[in-house]
């Protein structure tokens, strides 16, 4: 066999089924890897395999993944999109990777991000952009760049990124892979580099709804005790299906609309609103919050010229706009949090399961329009990349982008689904239905390019 | 502190700009397309979100002179998020 299933579960199957051992399919992705893996394809290092872990026959043995360089490792500090990662002896692993590990899950290598995590695309001035295995002429998506592009190109199983702004759902909305962005606090961001604390999140890149489903069941299912005790616990799926859509019309190709329609119509429950009132005001909240949250914590690179040369361009220029903004505005974004989000789950969610909005309102753009200096960038095409990202951040929900249909040039379309605090399981049981009844498969990726 | 209705012009947003950069970050020393951008900035939100604006008539501004102070009102409202939102 030298070809492996596209997702977890059916290669799964094949492993339970005794038709491939877990070290044959490991070689199999080994030996891809070895071909395709590349600055290009997502990866800043490939990892070797870690020591035996606890347990054997665990659920992910024989299967691959490879992470955002973002997460501290074992012997590693994250390379943070800057350079590579360094060797260390004083780490501390990651709670979420950890938890990977001990669930038989193999660590093949650290990805591609936009330098420290800030960036709406693949552009970084250290290690140059990683290339949209659809179409290499269209945007990678960021933060999460290398993520969504290894899980693409099938050089991994799943991959974790993180997501303050939208930085895993705008790559996976590029690339055509799903990328689930989880409740505020639901995984423990400790040993993950942070960007803005008060809206950063660890999230998950995969190619089904049912592998989303494996990778954060494990996750939560191999937390370190101590951890368990103070984060909040996943609740059980439930069989929903009623559908609020937000569809601003005005703002969003025609396109987009029509898909969007024909998604919605399918369901008996579903309420259509033009005019999402509180949004603007959330998601002005939610970037002074993030201006606020860089300058705290990462004010201090700007003190002198040294570390300022260090720093990111786009870090420095959002850690000045935190330095400058009116503390009464920053304490109105910090304060008045929890009354907004009653007040939207109580607008939105409450005759309702899910709430259904645009994610890029327009084609994907080509990689050149959103690049910053050249000659053909258009702020507005960057602007669309996370226009409808920040305020579900803000408002700490879980957050899908999932595909249902190409644009104009065969590229994904999709929606962004959000549902109440820690129901990620009842979101991704409804995502499996409706990719199997829109596209037929549940690998989604394979709907949109051959694989290399 | 002006209204957002006084400030009419560039050069008002380029005052209240300058006006607000926090004392610990004077050295900052803004150029002239600096504040253009922060301006630009601040008019955006102030416009989406005109209720930012209601916060500073409390004049909090005059009372909280580090970020440090800022940084305990984050960590207090963020427990109280965390926990609203295990209570929805």
């Amino acid at each position: 066999m030298s070809e492996l299933p596209g997702t977890i579960s059916e290669l799964q199957s094949l492993l339970k089924s005794g038709q491939l051992s877990a070290q044959e399919s490991l070689q199999i992705q080994r030996n891809r890897l070895s071909q395709h893996a590349s600055l290009e394809n997502g990866f800043v290092d490939i990892l070797e395999d870690r020591g035996p872990r606890v347990s054997s026959n665990a659920p992910f043995d024989g299967v691959g993944f490879a992470h955002k360089d973002i997460f501290e490792l074992e012997h590693r500090f994250a390379g943070l999109g800057l350079g590579h990662g360094r060797s260390t002896t004083a780490t501390h692993q990651s709670i979420c990777i950890e938890a990977l590990h001990q669930a038989g899950a193999s660590h093949f290598g650290a990805l591609h991000m936009a330098p420290m995590a800030c960036g709406a695309t693949s552009q970084n001035e250290y290690l140059g952009e990683c290339l949209n295995p659809l179409n290499a002429e269209r945007v990678v998506g960021g933060s999460s760049s290398g993520s969504a592009v290894a899980v693409a190109r099938e050089l991994c199983f799943a991959s974790l990124g993180t997501d303050t702004a939208g930085s895993v759902r705008i790559p996976a909305a590029s690339c055509g892979v799903l990328g689930l962005k989880t409740s505020m606090g639901l995984l423990s961001t400790k040993g993950v580099y942070p960007l803005a604390p008060h809206l950063d999140t660890v999230g998950i890149l995969a190619r089904s709804a049912d592998d989303l489903e494996q990778v954060l069941v494990q996750i939560k299912a191999h937390e370190p005790v101590d951890q368990k005790l103070q984060v909040p616990a996943l609740k059980e799926a439930k069989d929903f299906d009623r559908i609020h859509c937000w569809l601003p019309s005005k703002m969003l190709a025609a396109s987009v609309c029509t898909q969007m329609l024909e998604c919605v119509k399918t369901y008996k429950h579903a309420q259509i609103t033009e005019h999402f009132k509180e949004e603007s005001n959330l998601s002005a909240l939610a970037e002074t919050l993030l201006y606020q949250q860089v300058f705290q914590t990462h004010g201090h690179l700007l003190q002198d010229e040294s570390s300022k040369s260090n720093c990111p361009k786009a870090l420095q220029e959002m850690i000045v706009l935190g330095a400058v903004l009116p503390k009464s505005w920053s304490i109105q974004a910090l304060t008045s949090r929890a009354a907004l989000l009653k007040q939207f789950l109580e607008n939105y969610l409450k005759d309702h399961d899910f709430f259904m909005f645009p994610a890029l309102g327009i084609d994907l753009p080509r990689a050149d329009q959103v690049r910053m200096g050249h000659a053909e960038f258009d702020a507005k095409k960057l602007l669309a990349l996370h226009r409808f990202m920040g305020f579900v951040n803000y408002l700490g929900l879980p957050c899908l982008w999932l595909p249902i249909a190409k644009d104009s040039n065969g590229m994904p379309m999709g929606v962004q689904v959000l549902c109440r605090p820690y129901e990620e399981l009842s979101l991704l049981r409804w995502a499996k239905i409706f990719i199997g009844k829109r596209f037929g498969v549940q690998c989604v990726t394979r709907m949109f390019t051959a694989v290399v | 502190m002006p209204t957002p209705d006084q400030l009419v012009n560039l050069e008002d947003w380029n005052n209240y700009v300058q006006g607000s950069v926090d004392l610990s970050f004077a050295h900052l020393e803004l150029s002239e397309r600096d504040i253009k951008r922060l301006s630009k900035t601040f008019k955006r939100l102030l416009t989406a979100c005109p209720s930012l604006y209601q916060g500073q008539e409390l004049r909090v501004d005059g009372l909280l002179k580090t970020h440090s102070q800022l940084q305990e009102i984050g960590q207090s409202s963020l427990m109280d998020f965390k926990e609203s939102l295990t209570r929805v």
